[in-house]
């Protein structure tokens, strides 16, 4: 991490730190997080042809500290720390460590379990990857609102805004920029929890996003043609392999399973599916499958 | 000096009379079972004694605490006009709310003991929840009557000291299927030996909602 991004670091915590103090706080209840996951990702490098599909399955492990303040009236100050160290099976060049911070507002809008929840947060992440040419910002705003509407059924829905800047732009092509990592996109996701008993949930959801995607592939004139962005991507191994950003929308379904083995921890089995349709019909697929053990302190 | 006498032998009456009466109490035991035969635990047992109604004695302060995050005890009885303190033992604060007919009230976010307790002056259920932590579910049952018990774990319990005569028993759980009043019994108190009753009680699959929820392995 460069002196220019830890210094942008300490002054979004401080920002932060300076608007908690401000409020009419007495005390604040920490939550700390930790998350184990094994991922399978059929199509990591989002590619259209069979032959160019990498798959790949990787380790994450993930930390967080949250504190949460709550205020009068149903609001909700939380100001997060976390970071997550991923590992990769067979492309160490997307081995990543990321380091960020989170700020949210929330409103209870009346009293009870049942009571409708808005929420607006801000989160800045840095990205380290072992590929350079990914390491980058992220941020998001997202504004979010959700309802229990039984003991059994939870509703959230998400709209958040992303952006990605990478810190290094690789060499341009002739007439056409290399900063294939820096991204924006718009994702929109509806969340439903059902708890089949206190012991198990059963969750579905569904994702729209619209925006910069990435796919990495060997060199197609209708790739080249329709992208925005094109640079060399040596992670995936083959001497052809470039890495495209498109403008796209993916759709993606997600059903999974959490056990609570205890008070505080949780172990779910997640399947996923995306597809999505880029420019010049450079359409791809994908599946997920995922196992994680969540443990809160 | 007469109406110092006089008063004296007031007291040492009232002595005797109260140091005699437990020889002359009744003792209901009770044991409480749902539908599949297995013992309830919190059950409340209330005992109305038919005709003359004894007056309700003058109510101690009562206390339902918060302990790491959850009302203790789960259940509590307390008697008509009794005055209920909340003290948070916790080291956060919590919001405790009722929207129950018996009692709507609300302690905004606070940490220690409010100064002010919560009169209940009207006797059924209430429920009580935390607007910080939804899975915080506790109940205060009001009774009208001095004589009340609750389950232990065995789904036993007694009320002692009860004077002799015929009272309508009721049982009130908060997963209960059905009122109070379909739980009803005459039941006839001599002082000579204790009186065993037995009630099974349907009970409603209890689900609340979990500490620890499936949101933070959410789908997206």
């Amino acid at each position: 991490m460069t002196n220019i991004d830890l210094k942008k670091y300490v002054y979004i915590l401080l920002g932060a730190s300076i608007l908690l103090g401000a409020t009419p706080v007495v005390s604040a209840e920490w939550h700390n997080n930790s998350d184990v996951v094994i991922r399978h990702d059929d199509n990591t490098n989002n590619a259209q042809m069979r032959q160019d599909f990498a798959s790949t399955t990787s380790l994450h492990a993930g930390i967080s500290a949250t504190g949460h303040f709550p205020l009068e009236d149903g609001n909700s100050l939380s100001l997060t720390g976390e970071t997550e160290l991923e590992s990769f099976d067979r492309y160490s060049g997307l081995n990543n460590l990321s380091l960020g911070a989170t700020l949210a507002f929330r409103k209870k809008w009346g009293l009870g379990p049942y009571a409708p929840r808005t929420g607006l947060s801000l989160s800045s992440a840095h990205l380290n990857y072992s590929n350079n040419i990914r390491n980058g910002w992220r941020h998001q705003i997202a504004i979010q609102g959700g309802e229990r509407f039984s003991e059994r059924w939870n509703v959230r829905a998400e709209y958040m805004y992303e952006r990605r800047t990478a810190n290094t732009q690789a060499p341009d092509q002739p007439g056409i920029s290399g900063d294939v990592f820096s991204q924006k996109s718009k994702t929109m996701t509806l969340n439903t929890e059902y708890a089949k008993d206190e012991n198990i949930f059963l969750t579905g959801g569904i994702l729209l996003r619209r925006g910069d995607v990435v796919a990495t592939a060997s060199e197609t004139a209708n790739l080249i043609a329709s992208s925005d962005a094109i640079a060399e991507d040596p992670v995936f191994g083959g001497a052809h392999f470039y890495a495209y950003r498109l403008q796209g929308t993916t759709r993606g379904l997600d059903l999974g399973v959490n056990f609570v083995l205890t008070s505080s921890s949780l172990l779910r089995a997640s399947i996923s599916r995306q597809i999505t349709h880029a420019a010049g019909d450079n359409n791809y697929a994908k599946t997920m499958q995922m196992v994680s053990w969540n443990y809160n302190f | 000096m007469t109406i110092l006498k006089h008063k004296t032998h007031i007291v040492l009456v009232s002595l005797l009379l109260v140091w005699a009466e437990p020889s002359c109490a009744a003792t209901l035991r009770a044991l409480i079972k749902d539908q599949n035969g297995r013992p309830v635990e919190d059950a409340v047992v209330l005992a109305t004694l038919l005709g003359n109604q004894p007056p309700l004695p003058r109510q101690p302060k009562e206390e339902m605490d918060q302990i790491d995050k959850e009302y203790v005890p789960h259940v509590k009885v307390v008697m008509l006009g009794s005055k209920v303190y909340f003290p948070n033992k916790d080291n956060i604060r919590h919001h405790v709310y009722s929207f129950s007919p018996s009692k709507v009230f609300e302690l905004p976010l606070y940490s220690g003991t409010p100064a002010a307790p919560v009169l209940f002056d009207k006797a059924g259920q209430v429920t009580l929840g935390c607007n910080i932590h939804d899975w915080m579910l506790g109940y205060i049952y009001v009774a009208d009557t001095p004589y009340f018990a609750k389950s232990a774990k065995d789904g036993k319990t007694q009320i002692t000291d009860l004077p002799p005569g015929e009272y309508s028993v009721r049982i009130w759980h908060p997963d209960m299927k059905g009122g109070e009043e379909a739980t009803i019994r005459k039941v006839k108190l001599d002082a000579a030996e204790g009186t065993d009753v037995e009630w099974q009680l349907t009970l409603k699959p209890v689900f609340r909602i979990p500490r620890s929820s499936g949101s933070s392995g959410a789908a997206y």
